[in-house]
């Protein structure tokens, strides 16, 4: 147990890969059947994509709004990288600045927002899972190579 | 309520979750491409520092080189929402210049993939040199020919689009273009930061 | 009902090529899963033939029949090919052949994708076997084929240690059937998830469908990590990159924690769709609903995940440290949780059930009691202590053998029995499956729980002869006169299928007053599947057309023709002009062919990549310009 505490990659790494299998089990959370509501319907498992069939989404202002914020984030964490005084914090920020990045993408450019649950939960299972397993694939071969 | 028979995947049809097959079909392949890239970023990321001999990540990364491209890849992500908006309103003569301008982004993208491949090569970094070449190689060349591929589909729409194939009932392919697209610039954004910005120093 | 009639026609009309052309441009999932069924049950024959030659070498001490190079490409190649192309595509066929007709469905989601997995499936299996006739004459003795074990540690791999091409050959044979899985995998889903009948939510899907979803979800979450693994291999190999190159700092472990994050849930890959084969065969003769149906479901589905959380057992001996082996240690312990509430559901399923002794149901019990063999030495693994000791053993070789034919195998052999005449509309001969199940299930104990024994006695695994004197000729012996009573009872199995084929009962729709959708409609199916698609009520909703229960519970059979009535009735009130079945199509084998041609470029001439290359194009734009359906 005692080196379990002394390798913070184990620390980190057996916990997340728990806290993965949970954010997988989102993935079929999604998928057992909604409460159905109307009545004298058939039971058909559907899923209802929220905000109904309308087109939903950014307008093309909006995404070219995102794409400058996108390239003005990216500025700043090149700007990060050279400012030496930041050099202590800059795994942090450039991990925090990264993913605000593929947020946005994720989020709006590839529409996660607004459609429906089925994929972002897949996808979400995925991103979860492959982070998981490699945080402990790289804990435990740190752990175990010198 | 209604339910279509036919099963094939050219019709649009009614589907038991509500959401079209191809799309479905689409994010499940990205949720997978996520264990592909996860398990290559994970291998550069467990031999950064264990290279024997150099040439070493400081001494060949061009940060504000591949910052520029890093920013061409982005823009390319814009330009292809904005296609997916055009034929969403039906204007299908602007969404052929935004579909256009993306491959032109991508393409502009992969050449700077080989001048800075070029590059690295002169200047002695090679598949075989080290455990730094054997990664970053397999690791960015892989994320390019994500993009060869995917500007190989985008002008391949856009050809069909000039023969008049592609309509506005086709909203669905360049849905479907877009989020390929926007997954490998996603993949890139995390290359940037982990492969580039955190061990280029 | 005029216009059903109106559209028998139709499934004709739409083949255009007949004969052998009508098989190769097909893309109906029924044909598919016949193909992938033969294809993989003709490589199980050659994986059989490899493990006799295995059994003779090892049948007496000091024996010669095999060179060591021999000894290590056949048992090379009898693992390769009994998990790749054996366990694997016999789930996927069963999987191809069922899943539309259990949800309701005319066909999968992606018919020509479905023809494409199975032709990249054909065409690599063949490709990894070309690999014998490399190296040298073959009839010399020389076989080319790789000699690394099936999951081909580095750095062993790496070409300084293994000069031949055989390597080359497997690492690019199962990157090609990657992706025929992969393929499958995507397919199965969305099918599973999208094309269910009105009425058949998540929780009325049979349990066979259930498992075969956890398995797609598996396959195509960890296919990826393998295709890293053999691509790390593949640059290592073909172009002297460093990845399992430990001079340069390379890092072998990193092989096996990728193949094994591939492996293990490769392992519940196998093992899934067994256990929903044998959750349909065990209500049907039992005459009982399967016991606790939410159960078995959420355990399969436990199973899945937990698959994820298991690969370091087999590394313990690597030296994770002892936290590692602990947690590791730990979730292999609790994924026999899961798997032991199955068994148990099992055996209340037929506790009380009015059982019917047929073949399926016997293997169906084989199945159980050899998988708890399996599934209880497989426990015994996971005591990090135990595993020291028990590690590269003959134990291991038992206790895999034990789950993998035992379980899996006999899984398989229950559906085989069970929905043959389903699909040929001929009865298998009883009489003949018994003989079969019981010369199976005797030769099967006969061969491995000696090595059981030989295992706990220290011999080691993978080696190609042993001194006299150890002990262990007795044992050995023993487990090769057991292969051989195998090899017999696969024969009878054969005689069985040719004799039923030609003069078998003729199988109503419903032989055996099943469950389940599929035995709703004619034996075998017309192409279409389902005349008009049915609307699902409950669960074994096909049972409850039939059958009403009385005061007491005891189902009562509703009068004849009631069945029809409700079964095909027009409640969803749809209106059904022409069924629109898909094209046959030549282009998913075109693009399958560019796979091997790749591959062939990469191991002798890259010259000969573009063809390669050229053909795939040509497949895939001709596939997806062609239309899929015409009228």
């Amino acid at each position: 147990m005692k080196d379990f505490f002394e390798n913070p990659a184990l620390l980190i790494g057996v916990p997340m890969l728990i806290f993965g299998l949970a954010g997988a089990g989102l993935v079929l959370a999604a998928m057992l059947p909604q409460p159905q509501t109307a009545t004298g319907a058939l039971e058909t498992g559907r899923f209802a994509p929220p905000g109904g069939e309308a087109h939903m989404g950014p307008t093309p202002a909006e995404y070219v709004n995102i794409g400058l914020l996108l390239a003005a984030i990216t500025a700043v964490e090149v700007a990060v990288y050279y400012v030496d005084a930041l050099a202590g914090l800059l795994v942090p920020v450039l991990i925090v600045l990264s993913l605000s990045k593929f947020l946005l993408v994720v989020l709006w450019f590839m529409h996660l927002r607004f459609d429906n649950r089925l994929f972002s939960t897949f996808f979400t299972g995925g991103l979860l899972l492959a982070l998981a397993v490699f945080i402990v694939v790289l804990a435990t071969l740190k752990g175990s190579i010198t | 309520m209604e339910y279509a028979g036919p099963t094939h995947e050219l019709q649009p049809m009614e589907t038991s979750t509500g959401v079209d097959n191809r799309k479905l079909l689409m994010w499940l392949f990205l949720a997978s491409d996520c264990l592909f890239f996860g398990a290559l970023i994970s291998t550069y990321l467990l031999y950064r520092d264990r290279s024997v001999v150099g040439p070493f990540p400081k001494d060949l990364y061009d940060i504000p080189f591949t910052s520029v491209s890093s920013f061409i890849l982005l823009m390319s992500s814009v330009s292809m929402v904005l296609a997916l908006a055009a034929i969403q309103r039906g204007d299908l003569r602007r969404m052929r210049v935004w579909l256009v301008c993306t491959a032109m982004l991508g393409i502009l993208f992969l050449s700077g993939q080989a001048y800075e491949f070029t590059e690295f090569y002169n200047k002695g970094l090679s598949l075989h040199q080290n455990l730094f070449g054997s990664t970053f190689f397999v690791l960015t060349g892989f994320h390019g020919a994500h993009v060869t591929v995917g500007v190989i589909l985008l002008l391949s729409i856009w050809v069909r689009s000039m023969q008049g194939k592609v309509t506005q009932n086709d909203t669905l392919s360049v849905e479907l273009m877009g989020l390929y697209w926007h997954f490998v610039d996603i993949v890139w954004i995390i290359i940037f930061t982990f492969v580039y910005l955190l061990t280029g120093k | 009902m005029a216009a059903i009639a109106g559209h028998a026609g139709i499934g004709e009309a739409h083949e255009p090529y007949s004969g052998i052309w009508s098989w190769i441009s097909t893309v109906d999932h029924k044909k598919i899963g016949i193909m992938y069924g033969v294809a993989a049950f003709c490589f199980f024959l050659l994986g059989g033939v490899e493990a006799l030659l295995v059994r003779i070498q090892l049948a007496s001490p000091n024996e010669s029949f095999l060179s060591p190079d021999q000894y290590n490409a056949i048992f090379t190649m009898h693992g390769t090919t009994m998990i790749f192309l054996v366990v694997m595509p016999l789930g996927v066929a069963f999987m191809n052949l069922l899943l539309p007709l259990m949800i309701g469905a005319r066909d999968v989601a992606f018919p020509r994708l479905n023809a494409f997995s199975f032709w990249v499936f054909l065409l690599g299996g063949i490709f990894l076997n070309i690999s014998f006739f490399t190296g040298g004459n073959i009839f010399n003795g020389h076989l080319g084929a790789p000699d690394t074990g099936w999951y081909g540690y580095a750095p062993l791999t790496e070409s300084a240690f293994s000069r031949g091409d055989g390597v080359d050959y497997w690492m690019l044979g199962i990157q090609i059937l990657g992706i025929a899985s992969l393929a499958g995998g995507f397919n199965f889903i969305v099918t599973i998830l999208n094309m269910r009948a009105p009425g058949m939510s998540l929780f009325r899907m049979p349990v066979f469908v259930w498992m075969s979803l956890v398995t797609s979800f598996l396959l195509i979450f960890a296919m990826p990590v393998l295709s890293v693994a053999l691509f790390q291999l593949t640059f290592d190999r073909l172009f002297n990159a460093n990845f399992f190159n430990v001079s340069a700092g390379g890092q072998p472990l990193l092989w096996q924690h990728m193949f094994w994050i591939f492996g293990h849930p490769e392992v519940y890959i196998l093992i899934l769709p067994a256990m929903g084969i044998v959750s349909e065969v065990l209500p049907t003769f039992s005459r009982k609903p399967l016991f606790g149906y939410p159960f078995v479901v959420f355990s399969g589905i436990a199973i899945g995940f937990m698959s994820w959380g298991v690969w370091a057992h087999h590394m313990f001996t690597t030296g994770l440290g002892a936290a590692a082996n602990s947690a590791f240690g730990i979730s292999t312990i609790l994924i026999s949780v899961p798997t032991g509430v199955k068994i148990f559901n099992w055996l209340a399923t037929m506790w009380g059930g009015k059982l019917q002794m047929k073949t399926p149901l016997y293997f169906a019990i084989g199945f159980i009691a050899m998988f708890t063999i399996g599934g209880l030495t497989g426990v015994t693994h996971s005591a990090v202590p135990s595993d020291y000791q028990q590690n590269d053993t003959y134990y291991i070789v038992a206790h895999f053998h034990q789950v993998l034919f035992g379980g899996a195998l006999f899984g398989i052999f229950a559906g085989i029995y069970y929905w043959f005449p389903k699909f040929t509309g001929k009865m298998l001969n009883d009489t003949l499956g018994k003989w079969n199940f019981w010369v199976m299930l005797i030769g099967f104990n006969l061969t491995f729980q000696p090595m059981m024994v030989l295992g706990i006695m220290g011999m080691p695994r993978r080696i190609q002869t042993y001194p006299d004197g150890m002990g262990w000729d007795f044992w050995n012996a023993l487990a090769t006169i057991g292969a051989f009573i195998i090899a017999t009872s696969v024969l009878i199995f054969i005689w069985n299928v040719i004799h039923s084929l030609r003069n078998g009962e003729v199988a109503g729709a419903d032989p055996w007053d099943a469950r389940t959708l599929e035995w709703s409609i004619p034996s075998p199916p017309p192409e279409h599947n389902f005349d008009v698609i049915p609307v699902v009520h409950s669960l074994d909703d096909w049972w409850h057309k039939k059958y009403v229960e009385d005061a007491r519970g005891n189902p009562v059979r509703v009068p004849a023709g009631a069945a029809v009535a409700t079964g095909n009735g027009h409640e969803g009130g749809h209106e059904h002009h022409a069924i629109h079945m898909p094209n046959p199509s030549f282009f998913p084998l075109v693009a399958a062919i560019g796979f091997p041609i790749v591959a062939f470029g990469l191991i002798y001439s890259y010259a000969i990549i573009p063809i390669g290359v050229i053909v795939f194009v040509t497949g895939a734009f001709g596939w997806a310009l062609e239309p899929a359906s015409g009228d």
